[in-house]
């Protein structure tokens, strides 16, 4: 019997032409293929005749000016529909059973994962490369660098690579046909449309998960005769890097992931997403991407200034603050956002690499049976508390960066300083409510640990927010009750840990709650510890059940 | 050595199970507890049971499709838990009412598996034809497999489980959905490729098919393994513990029937009519069953005849179910 092909050979990998048997049926290649060329005929020759005859530019720029609409085009097909064809297929499959007889085949599991990666989209593939003459005509007669062909297709092709890997991955986990494919799309939307808004409020790795402003970077000498460098280059850290070969290299890392994602979940169904050193690897990435980008925003001023449009100088308008106060208060809210994001990050990578009971007694059972053994310490039914509290002093060290960053920075901090008890302060502030979710998370499961959030975080907060807005004042009871959410501790313990706040007119003692909010969380934390570890024991001789 | 052989170069069992056991939760279960099997090349292994049993549980760690707590597997003497990708080399396993992909015809679905067992040009489309032919679908194979009914398709997943000539086929409820036909048709696939050496396990609700086609058995019961064996032995074995007996009277039933209910009647003896006659368990040994026959002659009851009824694979399975309930 012949052994599988070789994994590069993707056309021959035995899904991706289950697929193209399946998908690229005349009906609806036909179907498919004449709207899509009839769009992008009518949007190149519109383009290109609107430019010539009413425009006043050269053919040249002309046809160059036409390749952007069919860019579009190929970016739509391959990744918003691409996408959710992935997602769909790969959610149907799980529905009905039929990953379960894939995975009886003897193809290894990188087979199985590229497979279903080229083999799902493939009429959507198919489609944007029948868009490929319309841009052959633009680089011919607008005399296109081929160089910049070369590097917009490289980019094209990684983020819609990329794209598809996440429809898989959201597929793989969800199992719901039609959740998966909304959430896909979801996910698109928000990669693309509002995640660039934040990386402009200092979430600057954010923005280079879509491609349009490398692709846009590659495009404008075509029009402009000086390029705008902010669109070429990027600032990481004191270094400036090719826009492309940086964007490039986010997303080649991250679909690294990914793809490692789906290499597990394809070796074993009930493995974690992430082992816990990948895990701790792939916080360790964000926190560094993180850094690089948002320190030279620091640096340069512009964090809180973009283009001279600053949120303080909005805050002031209007009111009694002054301008250097209110952007003091900008710092604040903003240092306590990254504390709250880091929080927030730390508790979304410990849920993947979380035990439940079951995987602990399971394997604590297989163990008994070979003798007095210990479950392994990076293996996933060990328990994830030493390792989340890893990737809390991880995304506390990335705040405390940032934080003192700011308060530090001439020009930036006018009154604000940190004080010397910060790094302990901001420890605390992130590694209990961490280990607080991490600790129901792992005792009661993961729906029990998203209600607690739920209830215990999030609604004090939208009662405070309702408190407040009819009237009442925020000093009395509302701080109190606020305190009380896990996500207020970043935000709090920032206020602890800084000096200079009697700057501020009216600033209330936050002292109280803060050290209340904490003693509360510490308390909680011992007590879902006990519990937890009565839960780990297991009975000595486990009777039937059918 | 050939890799059928152990060290000792004796050739290995067809499927070997060693200490096997499955989990669902900490305190309530073993769905599946300390299971030990070996099944011989060429057997064809009936695996029966009450529902909860724990058959399904142990057909799909044997598939390798779920992870058991602990315990080794061996298919034709690869390791199934070290080496998956091995062992499902020369596994095909047919679950109830497997899953066909829509969007394929009958013939292309049949390729792509052949495909990824390794099978290209034209020795898959040999073997596709040959496999078409072995279920009777050839006049099937441009349908779609939406189109096909649920015997068809059963017979088209069963196709394809026969395209790599499997050594180890592990095949749950086969026969759903199939006429009496193609039941046939299942049986002599079966036959044909247990003489190929292949070993078979499979399990039914229809006792009668098992009996006729199975060359050994294993019964469980709450996810043990109560007895295994040849079916012959196996059935005298659980015969022996629950023999029965139909009787025929001129006399009254309703007296006979009292009789055997009351303390001169063997215990557990659940005497009932059945055509006319009374049927009653006999759970004793050759020389009680003497002894007993002499107390009936004696009692006036009228008795024509008395038969020791043959212990069918249901009479067994029934049994289990009874002893599990009475638990």
């Amino acid at each position: 019997m012949n052994a599988a092909p070789p994994l590069w050979k993707i056309w021959r990998n035995p899904i991706v032409r289950r697929y193209a048997t399946a998908r690229l049926r005349w009906g609806a290649l036909v179907g498919w293929s004449i709207p899509v060329q009839a769009l992008s005929a009518f949007f190149w020759l519109v383009v290109f005749l609107y430019s010539t005859k009413y425009g006043h530019i050269s053919s040249h720029e002309a046809a160059a000016a036409a390749w952007i609409p069919i860019l579009i085009l190929q970016g739509f097909l391959w990744i918003m529909k691409g996408t959710f064809s992935v997602a769909v297929g790969i959610a149907r499959e799980g529905v009905e059973g039929l990953t379960d007889a894939q995975r009886l085949t003897p193809l290894s599991a990188w087979h199985k994962v590229l497979g279903y990666l080229f083999g799902l989209p493939i009429l959507e593939t198919v489609l944007v490369a029948s868009l490929l003459p319309w841009t052959a005509a633009s680089v011919l007669i607008g005399n296109i660098p081929v160089a910049i062909v070369f590097r917009v297709h490289l980019l094209l092709v990684t983020a819609a690579v990329l794209h598809h890997a996440i429809g898989l991955v959201t597929g793989t986990v969800i199992r719901q046909k039609i959740v998966a494919g909304t959430v896909s799309q979801l996910l698109v939307i928000v990669l693309h449309f509002i995640v660039p808004f934040f990386s402009r409020l200092g979430a600057g790795p954010l923005g280079h998960l879509g491609v349009e402003t490398a692709i846009t970077g590659e495009l404008q000498p075509l029009f402009l005769s000086h390029p705008k460098s902010f669109l070429r280059t990027v600032r990481f850290f004191q270094f400036d890097l090719a826009m492309t070969g940086y964007q490039w290299l986010v997303m080649a890392v991250l679909l690294s992931f990914l793809l490692i994602i789906l290499w597990r979940k394809w070796k074993r169904a009930g493995a974690h997403l992430l082992s816990k050193p990948l895990a701790v690897a792939f916080l360790a990435w964000i926190v560094v991407m993180s850094l690089g980008e948002i320190s030279p925003l620091v640096r340069d001023g512009t964090l809180f200034d973009p283009a001279g449009r600053s949120p303080s100088k909005w805050m002031a308008h209007g009111s009694s603050i002054a301008e250097p106060v209110a952007r003091q208060g900008m710092m604040i809210i903003w240092a306590g956002t990254v504390g709250c994001i880091a929080l927030l990050t730390a508790m979304l990578v410990a849920t993947i690499i979380t035990p439940t009971l079951e995987q602990h007694w399971s394997a604590l059972r297989a163990l008994r049976s070979k003798g007095p053994r210990r479950i392994a310490w990076s293996s996933d039914p060990y328990s994830a508390l030493a390792w989340t509290a890893g990737l809390g002093l991880l995304a506390t060290t990335g705040w405390y960066y940032l934080a003192r960053e700011v308060m530090e920075t001439p020009g930036l901090s006018f009154f604000l300083r940190p004080d010397s008890s910060m790094p302990v302060i901001f420890i605390a502030g992130l590694l209990i409510p961490l280990l607080t979710w991490a600790l129901l998370l792992e005792w009661r499961g993961m729906k029990a640990a998203f209600a607690g959030a739920f209830i215990f975080w999030i609604v004090p907060i939208m009662i405070v927010v309702v408190a407040v807005l009819s009237g009442t004042h925020a000093a009395g009871w509302p701080k109190w009750l606020a305190a009380m959410s896990g996500f207020s501790l970043p935000y709090l313990s920032l206020v602890q840990s800084s000096r200079g706040l009697e700057h501020f007119p009216g600033m209330p003692d936050l002292h109280g709650p803060w050290l209340v909010s904490l003693s509360a969380h510490g308390i909680l934390a011992a007590v879902l510890w006990y519990r937890l570890r009565q839960a780990r024991t297991l009975d000595p001789a486990p009777a039937h059940a059918a | 050595m050939s890799q059928d052989e152990d060290v000792n170069g004796r050739a290995e069992a067809g499927v070997k199970v060693r200490n096997l056991r499955v989990d669902y939760s900490r305190r309530a279960t073993a769905a599946v507890d300390n299971l030990d099997l070996d099944i011989a090349r060429g057997e064809i292994f009936g695996l029966l049971g009450p529902n909860g049993a724990g058959k399904t549980s142990t057909f799909r760690v044997m598939a390798t499709l779920q992870e058991p707590t602990h315990g080794e597997i061996f298919l034709s003497g690869r390791d199934a838990r070290r080496n998956p990708e091995e062992a499902r080399a020369i596994l095909a396993y047919m679950p109830d009412l497997a899953p066909l992909p829509n969007d394929l015809r009958a013939e292309e679905y049949l390729r792509f598996l052949a495909e990824c067992h390794g099978l290209n040009g034209q020795v898959r489309d040999t073997r596709v034809q040959e496999c078409l032919e072995a279920v009777d679908l050839c006049d099937r194979r441009r349908e779609f497999c939406r189109q096909l009914s649920l015997g068809m398709r059963q017979r088209l997943v069963l196709a394809g489980s026969l395209l790599h000539r499997p050594q180890v086929l592990i095949l749950d409820e086969p026969a759903s959905g199939m006429d009496p036909v193609a039941r046939a048709a299942l049986r002599d696939a079966l036959r044909n490729q247990a003489a190929t050496g292949a070993t078979i396990i499979l399990s039914s609700h229809v006792l009668s098919e098992l009996q006729d086609l199975c060359t050994s058995i294993g019964l469980m019961r709450e996810g043990r393994l109560v007895d295994s064996g040849p079916l012959r032995d196996v059935l005298k074995r659980q015969g022996a513990r629950g023999r029965r007996l139909r009787l025929r009277t001129i006399g009254s039933t309703d007296a006979l029937l009292r009789w055997l209910a009351g303390p001169d009647g063997p215990p557990h003896a659940e005497p009932h009519l059945v055509h006319h006659e009374v049927e009653c368990n006999f759970p004793a040994s050759d020389s009680e069953q003497a002894a007993f026959f002499e107390r009936i002659g004696a009692a006036g009851l009228g008795i024509v005849s008395m038969r020791e009824m043959e212990t069918s694979i249901e009479d067994v399975v029934l049994g289990l179910n009874r002893n599990g309930d009475s638990k």
